[in-house]
């Protein structure tokens, strides 16, 4: 038996403990309660009852159910609820009872009433069985998750957001970590390669790209990754369809929340379309580049073509102006003079108009030259004034002119624009003037030690222009009213080339105007001031001649008659006398005789040839002090003949054809060895090439006997042709003949020839017979001259 | 008075021919080089021109080219200045880069096309060839 108040003692020991127990029971800051097997609540702790708004009291014995609502029991509290079967708490409670284990992490929503209010708060559940003999009852923790499960849920509603958004970004989006192992691709890709998320591996991404680009991606993508540094490329990849697209990839590295590099984040944006149409742009953009070429080039040409043809379509009009002038001049009836005179009238203006657009034509095709001379404006500016003057004056319009007392005498520009500028205004002023006055103003703007700028206005009282048309004025081909094309006349070119023209010059056109006022366009330019004459200087220069002066006498060994007659005729117009020698005995002869500065020697002789010839002077000249310069003219030249001949007795040589320059240079050389004088600018042998250009020294003719003997007989048979073309009087066919035995002759070098038949030409021409017949009757041992020597 | 003409068109020889004629005797080259054999067989035969119009735009040898030519064989004679022809350029061509030319290459004055008769009659009396 226990002892009472051992029993007492251990009462209150007991009560002790209780109180102890309950402190601590009250103190764990988890909700705490035990329930018996039907879920009555037998105990709770503080933490529990202050989870809402309670008591004790209210709590113990009460349902559990009751206590706390699950938020799917909408209120109503456990025991009321309908689907309980189905619920994770009792099913949970079930379980413990049944296996008397402890049931953990359990999550469930709760309604608990607060404040008279109830509030909907997450609770984490452990369900500890407490197993005892005769009834069984539970430990249930319960812990406020509240704010942990809405943050957990945030988290994974965020996560859940972002996945999303990758899944369903307009773009084939992949992911691979630092060992390459691939660990994500969108959602887009499976849909645009057509193979499913499980079948797909990164070696099968390489399949998909297009062969020509495989090593593209991948030289970008290593050295990308080795630098972690983005990369940017266009590829083609297979698409589900088995077409290649073009894709715009990006690949950037991954870096974690703590900034540690994980990875490579890739998207391919597919840019076929845009692709496709960069490249029709690009390929419009140069269809339309070259067609803006053709045009312009079209343009150009049209131009161009304009700026040439201007001779040829001025040439036609010119005649058609000079054959009516030269009819003018006849003796006319009254009608036929007028007819005569409109139809001048009709070809100047149609002339005004084409060399209009010529000009114009030519400042499109960048032709136009603008000149630098010097030139006397007042002169130009007075003559300028006399030609519309008297246009003035026949319309009864007062006509002035203000020129500054100032004007240097000399500017250097172009007088020829300028007049062509002022011209066109002051007759524009005269044709849109029916009264009052029109003036030329000349100002000095600014003038500085070296150049001079003036301003040139033209003031007129005519009929002037609408401000709304004033941007008309200086547009290709328009008047500024369809009208006055009628009325008044014109291209409308004018003053488009005027403005063309001052631009060009450096200067600016400009128009003030007041309809039915009158206008005054002015412009500006720069000239630069002259003091030297340079016009002269120019003129002094050119045509300055060299001859020598040394009036030395040659001696010129020569057998071809031909040569004999160039070399002859280049010697005589540098100013030398000479004799010729035919042959090598006449040479020495000669030599004997008289005394000569110089010999020429050809090498090439019959007989007895120029090294033999020059040998025997050399000779003769042993006995005596002198010694005569020779100049071997030889046909062939090569290097080291020059040796050859000096060696042979020569002082130098000249190889054929003989050049003028070379010959007289050589001459002068050897005739005085101090005499260093270089001629600058040789007198010319005048004889004119066929093929054009004025080559003054004829080319060397090599006649050839039998070439020669042809041409004779052919001279021959034209020479009748001529007699009878005489007899019948026919100048035709007398110009005819004339002009091929002059062409023939002139072929073998027979000048003379030439001569009496260009003569008879000439008369033909003239229509001048007596002249012919004059020709033919004192020139004609000139003919058979040539025919007996040719013939010997 | 001797005429010389030199130019290829035929409608503007036929005009200068026929309207120089009253003032002498013309004769018509077709090109450069007849306008320079012409103007030296004149000379050969001791009846130079006293007037030569020269056509610019010619075949063969242009009429600058003549110009130049005719003016170096005076020289040679020894012609200077006053003692040479008189020079009448003629052309459709009115830039002054080629006016300027012909004066340096000395020609007497430069006619451009269509000629102006009353000018040119007027040239003719300021070079003393007429009265």
């Amino acid at each position: 038996m226990v002892d009472n108040k051992e029993l007492n003692k251990l009462e209150v020991g007991m009560a002790d403990e209780l109180k102890k127990w309950r402190l601590r029971f009250d103190s764990i800051l988890l909700g705490l309660i035990i329930i018996d097997e039907d879920a009555r609540i037998q105990d709770a702790n503080k933490t529990f009852i202050n989870m809402g708004s309670m008591r004790y009291e209210d709590v113990i014995n009460k349902y559990f159910g009751d206590v706390i609502c699950c938020a799917k029991s909408s209120g109503q509290g456990c025991n009321k609820c309908h689907n309980k079967t189905n619920c994770l708490m009792w099913q949970s409670i079930d379980k413990a009872y049944k296996s008397g284990n402890t049931q953990t992490d359990i999550r469930i929503p709760f309604e608990i009433k607060k404040n008279g209010k109830f509030s909907h708060r997450y609770l984490k559940v452990t369900i500890i069985p407490i197993i005892d003999i005769d009834n069984s009852s539970f430990l249930m923790e319960l812990e406020d998750v509240t704010e942990q499960t809405i943050k957990n849920k945030i988290i994974l509603e965020e996560r859940d957001f972002y996945f999303s958004v990758f899944e369903n970004y307009p773009a084939l989006v992949w992911y691979f970590d630092i060992v390459k192992e691939v660990n994500y691709f969108n959602s887009k890709w499976f849909q645009f390669t057509g193979i499913s998320k499980e079948k797909f591996i990164i070696d099968k991404l390489k399949s998909l790209i297009h062969p020509e680009d495989v090593e593209l991606i991948e030289k970008a993508s290593f050295q990308a990754v080795k630098n972690q540094k983005k990369y940017e490329l266009e590829l083609r990849i297979l698409r589900n369809d088995g077409i290649y697209r073009w894709m715009h990839v990006v690949g950037n590295p991954f870096f974690d929340l703590n900034k540690i590099y994980v990875g490579y984040i890739n998207s391919y944006t597919d840019i076929t379309e845009r692709k496709n149409a960069e490249s029709l742009i690009k390929s419009s953009e140069e269809e339309m580049k070259k067609a803006m070429e053709a045009t312009k080039s079209a343009y150009t040409a049209k131009s161009e073509f304009l700026a040439n043809m201007s001779h040829e379509i001025r040439t036609p009009i010119n005649g058609v102006i000079g054959m009516v002038d030269l009819t003018l001049l006849s003796d006319l009836t009254i009608e036929q003079r007028e007819n005569l005179t409109i139809a001048k009238s009709c070809a100047d203006s149609l002339l005004n108009i084409i060399n209009g657009i010529l000009d114009f034509s030519k400042i499109e095709a960048g032709k136009l030259i603008i000149e630098k001379r010097s030139f006397d404006l007042r002169n130009l500016l007075e003559k300028i004034l006399k030609i519309h003057y008297a246009e003035a004056k026949d319309k009864k319009i007062r006509f002035s002119y203000e020129l500054p007392f100032n004007m240097p005498k000399n500017i250097e520009g172009d007088p020829g624009r300028l007049q062509q500028i002022l011209n066109n205004l002051l007759s524009n002023a005269v044709k849109f003037t029916d009264s009052g006055s029109i003036t030329l103003s000349v100002k000095v703007l600014e003038e500085k030690p070296n150049n001079i700028k003036f301003k040139f206005s033209v003031i007129d009282t005519g009929i002037g222009i609408a401000r709304d048309d004033m941007d008309k004025l200086f547009k290709t081909f328009s008047q500024v009213d369809g009208s006055y094309t009628r009325k008044y006349g014109g291209t409308g070119l004018g003053l488009v080339i005027s403005k063309q023209l001052i631009e060009i010059m450096g200067g600016e056109i400009e128009v003030i105007s007041e309809k039915g006022k009158g206008s005054i366009f002015s412009f500006s330019l720069k000239f630069e001031i002259i003091i030297d004459d340079l016009a002269s200087k120019v003129t002094s220069f050119i045509g300055k001649k060299y001859k020598s002066e040394s009036g030395a006498h040659i001696l010129l060994v020569e057998d071809n008659k031909v040569n004999q007659k160039v070399i002859g005729k280049m010697l005589i117009e540098m100013g030398y006398s000479l004799d010729i020698a035919e042959n090598g005995h006449s040479a020495l002869e000669m030599i004997e005789q008289k005394k000569y500065n110089i010999c020429l020697m050809d090498i090439q002789m019959p007989d007895m040839d120029g090294v033999q010839t020059t040998f025997r002077i050399r000779e003769l000249e042993k006995n005596s002090e002198k010694h005569i310069p020779i100049i071997a003219l030889t046909a062939y030249a090569f290097s080291g003949d020059r040796e050859k001949f000096i060696n042979l007795g020569m002082d130098d040589y000249i190889s054929k054809p003989i050049k003028m320059e070379e010959l007289f240079d050589l001459i002068e050389i050897s005739l005085n060895q101090n005499h260093n004088k270089t001629p600058e600018n040789i007198l010319k042998e005048l004889i004119l090439k066929q093929d054009g250009g004025a080559k003054a020294v004829p080319d060397y003719i090599e006649v050839d006997m039998e070439k020669t003997a042809y041409i004779m007989k052919e001279i021959n048979e034209t020479v009748y042709e001529l007699k009878e073309a005489i007899n019948f009087r026919d100048l035709r066919l007398i110009e005819d003949m004339a002009h091929r035995i002059k062409s023939h002759a002139s072929e073998i070098g027979e000048y003379e020839l030439k001569t009496f038949a260009f003569r008879i030409e000439l008369a033909a021409r003239r229509g001048d017979f007596v002249d012919i017949t004059k020709i033919i009757k004192t020139q004609k041992e000139i003919f058979y001259n040539i025919k007996n020597r040719r013939i010997l | 008075m001797k005429i010389l003409i030199a130019e290829d068109d035929l409608s503007s020889r036929k005009f200068l021919s026929k309207f120089l004629s009253q003032y002498g005797e013309c004769d018509v080259t077709i090109d450069g080089i007849e306008a320079v054999e012409a103007f030296m067989i004149a000379h050969d035969i001791s009846e130079p021109y006293d007037l030569i119009c020269l056509d610019i735009m010619m075949p063969k040898v242009d009429g600058i080219k003549a110009l130049k030519a005719i003016r170096d064989i005076e020289k040679q004679k020894g012609l200077e200045g006053a003692e040479g022809v008189k020079i009448i350029m003629t052309s459709a061509l009115n830039e002054s880069e080629i006016v300027f030319d012909t004066f340096v290459t000395g020609s007497e004055a430069y006619a451009t096309k269509p000629i102006n008769l009353d000018r040119m009659v007027e040239v003719m009396k300021n070079l003393l060839l007429i009265k």
